[in-house]
């Protein structure tokens, strides 16, 4: 679980280009939208193409999996439950 | 002798093509029949199922993009419908110019060629073999303005050009500026509209935002689930009074573009964009609400644009909600070519008393509710023969950027007035078809900004959620311009006006690359979103909360000269005391291989291309 929400953090860091963060400044706890982090509709079509390229999770619908995305922690365990042995 | 300022901007040309018909006529008869043009992508080979509303003209000439040609197909039937012919045109009695708009210019023929740059046969490729001088002349249909100079130099239009592109709005902003060209009596004539081919590109942008819908799309319905891409070009040509050659359609007697300055892509909660454009057309066109009897949406069919734009609506007419609909379920979204497509649709309403039926849309019990729980619905069934003497047409686009134009029926009795032509020689051009007289501005401009690495982009861009995602250019642009705007005593500008030429070139490269490398699946969509040529006006108004005009120019000679025109009208007209009008241009590797290789291949002087200059230059335009 700690090794997937460091890769998780450090693939959002990369793929939203976030400036001058590092992973470790990242709450694993906070949410990602809105407050937190600020991230927007477009961000989060960008989360779900990291966890289709890393985790082989496909989300067919984002509403779904709306829970999933409130922050670093939820998205870490959903990929935990989903993640298809590769 | 000094000549009147026209009082009335008339119609008097329609030309259309698009995915229900290869001319106006047949564009009427499917809507009149409600028969759409949606179906399987057959332009280019795709992992996709989304539909999409081809133009059933199937060979491009050669060497020539898709954009230019069915630019020049729908405006020359406006031009000839309009009734001014050619030798009219060679005499230069009449000022006539052109005003086109297109978001993706040459990029059908680009992303075939683009993987053979490096030498590479990607499945984007169109799998020939090409000679380096062939490749290399091919990109040179890439730029937005090599399709406004196509359509012009083969209806032999020299007076005045100009191409923009602010996305899906396009076509309504051509519309806006040919309206006061011929208001301020700079233009007799002017033909205005859009033109946007399908490609890969854009089908696989609107994908990679999640946006298409697998299934015809169903603007206004609860369960809509996005758009169809669509292609075509839409044109109507403006006249004054003194130049028509027949009984016009109607006239323009409102229109306006407000900026929604909320998200780069999502339209906000109430509308606010849109809500601005619509009550500033009316207001512009002497009109009540109620005295609009037919609203032509934008009405994409996403969740987001219909339920944004219908909140607007709801601002505007409370519960007296005229009939509406979008003809987007007939054509798809055409993009640029959409404001232009849709303007002939209005047109042809206000002509045969027609409200065109909505479509796929069952279900509408959802159809904002709010706040008083009253439903509404998109009309149901084709009519004609209805009195419909106001039309309002809505085009939207990313970067926040709402226009609205209304379309107004002329008295039953009215008759082309006797009134001599010969305006030609009174007005400078002096029976040539040389560079127009342009105004001599006399305008005072002050805060330049040119960008230079010692402007603190971070302090002048303070959101870090924004400036992230932006590339050089729109890095260079917005930070010059923000400086620009730090000296301005007012705080806001009544306008923002841009120009690029090729705009956010790393962006759109960056989106083609991943197509070509890895397929059609997981693209990323921040490039594309911000590949538009207005992604630097739509982000400093949404870094200003700007909700004020806002236009960008594509054009490689003339931008800023157009820019300036547009800055100069809107201060004499009073609409704006302040402008802030900007250039930038980014140079990027691949630019400079593919320019340098076009002059390899080119003996003249004059055949050669000049590479843009990088940077950007901000700067604000006062009385």
């Amino acid at each position: 679980m700690e090794e997937i929400i460091r890769n998780l953090k450090v693939q959002i860091i990369e793929s939203l280009n976030l400036e001058d963060i590092t992973p470790e400044e990242i709450d694993t706890e906070a949410p990602l939208f809105g407050d937190g982090l600020g991230l927007d509709s477009i961000d989060a079509l960008e989360i779900m193409i990291i966890l289709e390229k890393h985790y082989n999770i496909r989300i067919a619908d984002p509403k779904k999996a709306k829970e999933a995305f409130y922050s670093v922690k939820t998205l870490a365990e959903y990929v935990v439950a989903n993640r298809e042995e590769q | 002798m000094q000549k009147e300022i026209p009082k009335s901007v008339y119609v008097s040309g329609l030309g259309a093509v698009s995915a229900i018909g290869n001319n106006v006529k047949e564009c009427y008869t499917a809507l009149s029949e409600c028969r759409h043009g949606i179906g399987k992508v057959t332009l280019f080979n795709t992992l996709h199922n989304s539909p999409v509303g081809e133009v059933k003209l199937h060979t491009t000439p050669e060497g020539i993009s898709r954009t230019s040609f069915l630019g020049l197909e729908a405006a020359r039937q406006a031009l000839e419908d309009s009734g001014i012919s050619n030798e009219e045109l060679l005499s230069g009695k009449i000022r006539i110019g052109i005003v086109s708009s297109t978001t993706v210019g040459g990029m059908d023929i680009s992303e075939k060629i683009y993987p053979s740059l490096f030498g590479e046969k990607g499945e984007n490729s169109d799998n020939k073999e090409y000679s380096n001088r062939e490749l290399f002349k091919s990109f040179r249909q890439h730029p937005s303005d090599e399709s406004t100079n196509y359509i012009a130099d083969a209806l032999n239009i020299k007076n005045y050009r100009a191409t923009l592109s602010t996305a899906c709005s396009s076509a309504a902003n051509a519309i806006i500026v040919g309206e006061r060209l011929i208001r301020h009596n700079i233009l007799d004539c002017v033909i205005v509209g859009g033109c946007d081919s399908l490609s890969k590109f854009t089908y696989n942008g609107f994908n990679s935002l999640k946006i298409l819908s697998e299934n015809l799309c169903r603007p206004f319905d609860d369960n809509r689930d996005g758009l169809n891409l669509g292609e075509g070009a839409g044109y109507i040509v403006l006249q004054n009074e003194a130049t028509l050659k027949r009984r016009p359609y109607c006239i323009v007697s409102g229109c306006a573009n407000a900026n929604d300055a909320y998200h780069q892509t999502a339209s906000s909660e109430n509308g606010e964009g849109d809500y601005l454009a619509m009550k500033q057309a009316i207001e512009m066109a002497g009109l009540q609400p109620e005295n609009i009897h037919y609203i032509n949406a934008h009405g994409t069919g996403t969740p987001n644009n219909d339920s944004s734009e219908f909140a607007a609506m709801r601002r505007i007419w409370g519960d007296k909600m005229p009939p509406f609909s979008s003809t987007k379920c007939y054509t798809g979204h055409t993009l640029a070519a959409a404001g232009g497509i849709e303007a002939v649709f209005s047109v042809l309403a206000i002509c045969h008393g027609a409200i065109y039926a909505n479509i796929n849309c069952s279900s509408t019990e959802n159809l904002n509710r709010e706040p008083d729980g009253k439903q509404f619905a998109p009309a149901k069934n084709f009519s004609q023969g209805g009195k419909i003497k106001n039309v309002l047409s809505n085009s939207f686009g990313f970067g926040g950027n709402a226009s609205t134009v209304i379309f107004s029926a002329i008295e039953d009795n009215w008759s082309v007035p006797a009134v001599e032509t010969d305006n030609g020689a009174e007005n400078g051009t002096n029976g040539t078809n040389s560079c127009l007289q342009l105004p001599n501005f006399g305008l005072k401009i002050s805060n330049i900004v040119s960008f230079s690495n010692e402007l603190d982009v971070k302090a002048l861009i303070p959101d870090a959620n924004m400036r992230r995602r932006m590339s050089t250019i729109i890095k260079m642009g917005v930070a010059a311009a923000m400086k620009s705007l730090q000296e301005l005593p007012e705080t806001k500008p009544d306008a923002i006006i841009t120009t690029t030429w090729l705009g956010c070139l790393t962006d759109s490269e960056k989106f083609l690359k991943n197509i070509t490398e890895n397929g059609e699946n997981l693209l990323n969509p921040t490039p594309f979103i911000q590949s538009t040529f207005n992604a630097v006006g739509g982000q400093i108004a949404l870094l200003t909360k700007n909700h004020s005009y806002n236009n960008t120019y594509t054009d490689r000679k003339n931008g800023l000269t157009n820019a300036m025109l547009d800055a100069y009208m809107l201060i004499k007209e009073g609409k704006a005391r302040s402008v802030l009008v900007g250039i930038m241009n980014e140079t990027t590797p691949t630019l400079e291989l593919i320019i340098e290789n076009i002059n390899k291949g080119e003996a003249t002087a004059a055949a050669k291309c000049t590479l843009p200059e990088h940077g950007a230059t901000f700067f604000i335009v006062s009385a």
